[in-house]
């Protein structure tokens, strides 16, 4: 891995960012940058004040910046993207924290696989009143070449993580296109699906990223979402779909369809649960 | 401080048509712009981009040439060179496109006149296999906002689906994120979409563009790929309720999708 920046978009950020900052402060390996980008925050600004001093205080190069007007969420995600620096990127949203060995553990198996272009993570999901929940994914411990996830992302579909757990090349994100802002619930599904299939991807067995549902954040509403989520899982799986047949990639279409009815059968449990 | 533009020319394996498309940049009114040709590790034409270049640069234009470090497909390129660039504005010209004098001069007017536009589209003339034809909006006014967008899309497709005939600013594109590789017939569609369903579009109602694409489907690769025109209309489709249902942008569309797909769509 060549250089490395962290990106940390904010709005209005609560208490929650001091874990978050202290676990980037925190690292083993500290050769890294970081960029706070704040989405025009009209409360919070002491919080960003303080993890940019604690920054500072650890020998992080740290910049602050700030898009022309204010943007929406997913839009401020790939602005911020545009003004990096580093070679590699890697997101991280205020209330996830980091492992303190993430960035060595990242730089390691950046150097094993030069050819890998995207790195997860497993991770530790955090709910409110609940008990953390270790989640971890097939594709960990060795590089998994493009030819290989195509199938396995046309059969299983997103298994990568959030992306508090991603960490990629900065070219490579911006030729996929970004986060796609049609689709605000399930761009990053989209986005890393299409990079696991198209650059191939590295999986870090340990769980070395913390992904906090807190109070503040746009998950936490996901559960009265159950329908726009359905609908835009629905639509990137068939845009996945539908480039692996553009490109004439083989892959089952009879797993891929078994796939969505199990989408669909997932929805209509949650509705009667509900 | 007047907005900068930058106009991008991606190219591969170029043939004579860059020349011709880096002519009629050389002849706008209004040269204060500057050219971005990106080649994408070309095995060909490399005297076609050498010649665009120099008929550029004695035009007074400046001139970015940058090479990509591998062959990238063609919407990852397209992606790449909007990454790479500086400018306030943005143009993405192919080789074969054709943009008449006054352009550069008609645009940088609307740019000034309306500072917070995002997207702003001419007519196009479109060579198609049947002869000239004219992509016009199916709209009189010199605006519309983004919530009556829904009211001219799907009926009407080919005004919005071209990248010949549209410009927007670069804070827009890299809020877009980019051109969509899932989609590799209507990518432009569906970036077009995007940005109008976000700002509303700006309309100078002239053909000040000529497209030659009637020979060639846009793909994503150079040979072997395939598209489905309707699905990546219905998923364009899907889209862009979704983003307007959750931005509240009023989305009243009720035309099905297969009754637009028998609309026009240019030079397909």
């Amino acid at each position: 891995m060549k250089t490395l920046e962290i990106i940390l978009p904010v709005r209005n950020p609560t208490e929650v960012l001091a874990q978050t900052a202290g676990s980037i402060a925190g690292q083993t390996d500290r050769g890294f940058s970081v960029l706070i980008s704040d989405n025009h925050s009209t409360k919070g600004g002491e919080w960003i004040d303080s993890a940019t001093n604690e920054f500072q205080k650890a020998g992080i190069s740290v910049r602050r910046i700030k898009p022309p007007a204010e943007l929406g969420r997913v839009e401020h995600w790939n602005w911020v993207h545009h003004q990096t620096q580093g070679e590699w990127l890697k997101p991280i949203f205020a209330g996830d924290w980091l492992e303190l060995n993430y960035v060595s553990r990242l730089r390691a198996a950046s150097a094993a696989n030069p050819a890998c272009r995207y790195i997860f993570a497993c991770y530790t999901l955090h709910r409110l009143n609940e008990a953390p929940e270790l989640v971890s994914s097939p594709w960990v411990g060795r590089f998994y070449p493009p030819a290989e996830m195509t199938t396995k992302v046309l059969r299983y579909g997103m298994q990568f993580g959030p992306p508090s757990a991603a960490a990629y090349e900065r070219t490579a994100f911006f030729e996929a296109g970004g986060y796609p802002t049609p689709l605000p619930i399930c761009s990053d599904s989209l986005l890393f699906c299409s990079m696991a299939s198209r650059y191939g991807v590295f999986g870090l067995a340990d769980p070395l990223c913390n992904f906090n549902i807190h109070g503040a954040r746009f998950s936490t509403g996901l559960g009265e979402k159950k329908k726009f989520t359905f609908q835009e899982t629905i639509t990137y799986l068939w845009l996945l779909g539908y480039q692996a047949w553009s490109e004439r990639t083989p892959f089952s279409k009879g797993m891929f369809l078994k796939m969505l009815l199990r989408e669909v059968r997932n929805y209509r449990r949650a509705i009667k649960a509900k | 401080m007047t907005p900068t533009l930058e106009i991008l020319i991606p190219v591969k394996n170029p043939d004579e048509r860059l020349v011709q498309t880096a002519a009629s940049l050389a002849a706008q009114s209004d040269r204060s712009f500057a050219v971005r040709l990106s080649d994408n590790c070309s095995q060909t034409g490399a005297e076609h981009i050498e010649n665009a270049a120099r008929q550029l640069t004695a035009a007074g234009i400046t001139v970015h040439l940058t090479k990509t470090s591998r062959e990238i497909k063609r919407l990852e390129h397209r992606n790449l060179i909007h990454s790479e660039a500086q400018a306030d504005w943005l143009k993405l010209v192919h080789a074969g496109d054709i943009l008449q004098t006054s352009y550069v001069e008609q645009l940088r007017r609307r740019i000034v006149e309306q500072p917070q536009a995002a997207l702003i589209r001419c007519d196009a003339e479109l060579q198609t296999e049947w002869g000239s034809d004219t992509a016009r909006a199916p709209f009189k006014e010199p605006r519309i906002t983004a919530a009556r967008v829904a009211d001219y899309f799907p009926a009407s497709v080919v005004w919005l689906s071209h990248a010949a005939n549209i410009a927007y600013s670069r804070l827009a594109w890299l809020e877009a994120g980019g051109y969509s590789n899932h989609l590799p017939g209507f990518a432009s569609l569906n970036l077009n979409l995007t940005l109008a369903l976000h700002h509303g579009v700006e309309n100078i109602a002239a053909p000040l563009v000529r497209v030659e694409s009637a020979d060639r489907l846009p793909l994503n690769e150079s040979a072997g790929e395939r598209v489905n025109l309707p699905l990546e209309l219905w998923l364009i489709l899907r889209q862009a309720r979704n983003y307007c249902l959750a931005a509240k942008v009023h989305w009243h569309c009720r035309w099905p999708w297969w009754r637009a797909t028998t609309a026009r769509m240019g030079s397909w």
